[in-house]
Order: C-alpha cells, then structure tokens, then sequence
C-alpha cells in the first residue's frame, strides 16, 4: 500500500510542476549571421604645398590634384586617381583615397596639381589601413618638409586628370600667362594662371613660372 | 479495483507529461452560433480538477488512441492527445556580401528563409531576436544595431560615420509593424509588404514578425528575412569576421 501511494504521490508532483510551469507549442532554431569586414589600402595626404603661395602658412596650401601611383621600377601604372579633387588650405586631403586594387607594397607615387608639375616619391612602402603621403618630404617622413609642387604647367583643362596640364613647363604655359597677364582675380581661384593665388595676375605669377621653364614631371 | 485506479491516475500523469495543459483551438465537432464543443469523447470516466496550485483535466477508457502518420498526414487520436504540432526551418547561416572594406565603408547583403509549419487552426506566430546587444560582434569591435524611432525605417540610411546592422522580413503573414504604404512609412495597419523595406533592428528581446491564423500545413509558410550591415564612408570599421547570432522562434497562437 505504501509502495503505490508514493508512485500516486510522484505522479502527481511531476504533473504538477508540469502544469504549474506551462507547456507551450513552440519551435525554435537558430543560426549565424557573418561577412567580412577587410582593411584595404588606403592613403590620405598630409602635406601637398604648392610653391610661391602668398600668406600665412596654411591659409593658401590647397590645389586641386590627382595622385598616381606606379611600380617600384616605375615602369607600370597601378593606379590613377580616377577624378580630381582638392585638398584644404593646409595642402591636406583627408578623403581617404581607395588603393585596395594596388595593395600593400612598394612604390612610386606621384601627385599633380592644378598649377604644378607631377612631383613623385620614390620606392613608398604603403601598409593595410590607412597610409599617410607627405609629398613634402622626398622619404614621406612625418613632419612637414621644405619639397613644395612646382608652379607653372597651367595648359589644358581642370576637368579630368588626362587633361589637366601636359606636366611640363613651356611655352604652351608662357602664353596663357602672358594672356591673363594684369587680369584681377578677385577669389584668388578662378584663374589659372593665378599661380600663386593672389588677387591678380601679375609679374609674381610670372616670375614662378619663367624660374620652372622648360622643367618635366618627375615621370 | 485498487490497482485499476492506480493505473488509471499514472495513466491521467502521462496524458498530462506528454499532452501538457494548453488547450490549442481545434476543428470543433460540434457548433452553434453560440457555443463550440471543441473535443467530445465517450469514455469511462473523466473531468477536470482543479486547486490554487493545479489544473488537472482526464479522461479514461477511450480506446483507438495514439499517432498514426503519413507522408502528408499526422493523426493523434483521441481526447487527451497532444493536439497539433508546430515545426520550423531556418537557414543554417546566412553570408552577408560583398565583403564590407573597413576604411572606404560599404554595405553587405544577405538573405534566409524561415518557413513555419503547423497544423493547429490558430495559426502561428513568428518571432525573431539576437542572442547580444549589439547584435553584429567581432570580438570587442561591432556594428550597432540599426537605428529606428519607433517604426521600423521605410529605406535603409545610415549615418557616414555610422556602422550598422539590421533587418527586414518579407512574407505574407508580416505583422503590423513591417507593413507599409508603399512610399515612406512603416507599421501601416492595412499595409503592404514591399520589398526591402521597413528595416529594423535586432534586439535580445523576442520581436514578433509574421503572425497567422489557420493551419498551413504540409506546406507552411515562408517569412524571409533580409540582413544588411553598412559602415559608412566616414567610419572606419576594424577588420575581421563580424557575427550575429539569430534565433527564430515559433508558436502556436
């Protein structure tokens, strides 16, 4: 009697936790959600001064530029920048620019503004994430240095980098100068000619472009 | 006479164990305009019993009991049986393409469906949760989860110096919240599903995202659910592989 009264007794303490806690129709399953986050190339300007700019440092540094970048030998082009851009007036461009086609390595790299010829340096290590360009020191080393862009190839169009300037200093540049020559410019940006982005035209401008005649790009 | 009883309240426990107390709304065997005889049964004995503690409901003496199933049919026959039954499938992963590049931004898509199945007329409810908050995680780095006001977003937009993680389902049994009227607004009471729209977050909570009622066995019903992450243009975002943990849950209504 006893052994069935506690089989009674077990029966109706599991049907009653049972009930108490409640049993639900349900179903239940999981699964994972994933992707990969990479850390391409990248690179950013810190520093890119043109030369002859009047005022004070960092209020007249900005140009607007393409960078290029080639095989350590130079002997092929990886990348070009696909459209130009403009940096500040601290001659920064802090826009990351995508080199994750070019990857890590080492290479010559090359900027060419929009009053200036193509100033390279040479035998760049760029790492995954994001590389700083110094174009003011010919090592890209960190602090700003004395290398400015050279002033005076202002032939061709600013709509594109294939057609901005034939990267060299000649008599092409001389006439536009020569033709603009006493014109105001009252933005200090809207002639090209204004090399030094002053509010004119003048023998300033001409003087910057005569010392750089018959100067090429560093190919 | 003793041990006829003792059987029959061991046999009343294992009803219970296996049967459970809920009631699930069945096909009624007999209805008028103002009652519904869900289950009858002639048996030898039953009732329901109960105490500030327990619900007891047996019954006992029925004979052609138990499960008999087919390829396309399930039966559990008689009174006490468990009444219905409700499956489930998800997808085993879901990838999340192309790979997101943590300097420049980008977004990632991917896609899994869910399909519920039941044979219980009171249909089912679909819901949906992450196992972490933020639900997006590789390690100590994450995206956060996809930012909304109240109702979920009719488009996908981020900030450019956000990373972010979210979803959306599609299907024909979405609740309220992820309906839409088909230009710019979610959480429409007689909306529409439009296709990748009303995004939302995931959250540790379970979040209900299709509902229905009826039976829709054997062939069920799919809810999709769309997964994005973006890290905008201005946000650097750690590489790695990021992971959430998802879990679809479902019941019967």
């Amino acid at each position: 009697m006893a052994y069935y009264k506690k089989i009674i007794l077990g029966a109706i303490i599991i049907s009653g936790v049972l009930l108490a806690g409640g049993i639900i129709y349900a179903a239940s399953q999981g699964f994972n959600v994933t992707f990969e986050v990479s850390s391409p190339v990248s690179a950013y300007i810190k520093w890119a001064i043109p030369e002859g700019r009047v005022g004070a440092a960092g209020t007249n540094w900005d140009t607007m530029f393409y960078i290029k970048v080639k095989t350590a030998d130079g002997s092929a082009t990886l990348y070009t920048q696909p459209t130009l851009v403009t940096s500040d007036t601290w001659g920064r461009y802090n826009t990351l620019i995508d080199l994750s086609s070019v990857g890590a390595g080492t290479y010559d790299i090359y900027i060419k503004g929009h009053h200036s010829l193509t100033k390279k340096m040479d035998d760049i290590t760029l790492a995954e994430g994001q590389n700083r360009l110094n174009f003011t020191q010919p090592d890209n080393s960190t602090a700003t240095g004395t290398v400015r862009l050279l002033a005076g190839d202002i032939s061709g169009a600013t709509s594109s980098p294939a057609l901005m300037g034939d990267d060299v200093i000649n008599a092409v540049d001389l006439n536009i100068m020569l033709d603009h020559l006493d014109e105001t410019d009252p933005t200090t940006r809207d002639i090209r000619a204004n090399v030094n982005q002053d509010p004119e035209i003048n023998s300033v401008d001409l003087s910057l472009l005569l010392n750089n005649l018959d100067q090429e790009g560093d190919q | 006479m003793r041990q006829i009883r003792i059987i029959a309240i061991c046999a009343f426990s294992l009803l219970i164990l296996f049967g459970g107390h809920k009631s699930p709304i069945l096909a009624s065997v007999m209805q008028s305009d103002s009652y519904r005889i869900q289950f009858d049964s002639i048996n030898f004995y039953g009732g329901r019993g109960t105490s500030s503690s327990y619900n007891l409901e047996d019954t006992g003496g029925e004979i052609a009991t138990g499960d008999l199933a087919s390829a396309s049919y399930k039966l559990h026959a008689g009174y006490q049986q468990s009444p219905s039954y409700i499956s489930i499938a998800a997808p085993a992963a879901v990838n999340l393409t192309p790979p997101i590049l943590g300097v420049t931004g980008g977004a990632a898509d991917g896609s899994g469906n869910v399909t519920v199945t039941t044979d219980d007329l009171a249909g089912y409810t679909l819901q949906i949760r992450a196992s972490t908050a933020p639900a997006m995680q590789n390690g100590i780095y994450s995206f956060a989860d996809y930012s909304v006001g109240g109702a979920p977003d009719f488009a996908w937009l981020i900030n450019a110096t956000d990373s972010e993680f979210g979803f959306t389902p599609e299907g024909a049994d979405l609740v309220q919240r992820y309906l839409d009227n088909g230009a710019n607004a979610c959480n429409q009471a007689a909306g529409t599903d439009t296709a990748d729209s009303c995004w939302d977050a995931l959250t540790t909570s379970d979040v209900t995202i299709s509902k229905k009622t009826g039976a829709n066995n054997p062939a069920g019903s799919v809810t999709t659910l769309k997964f994005k992450a973006e890290s905008g243009t201005d946000h650097l975002q750690i590489a790695g592989t990021y992971t959430a943990t998802v879990t679809v849950t479902a019941f019967i209504n």
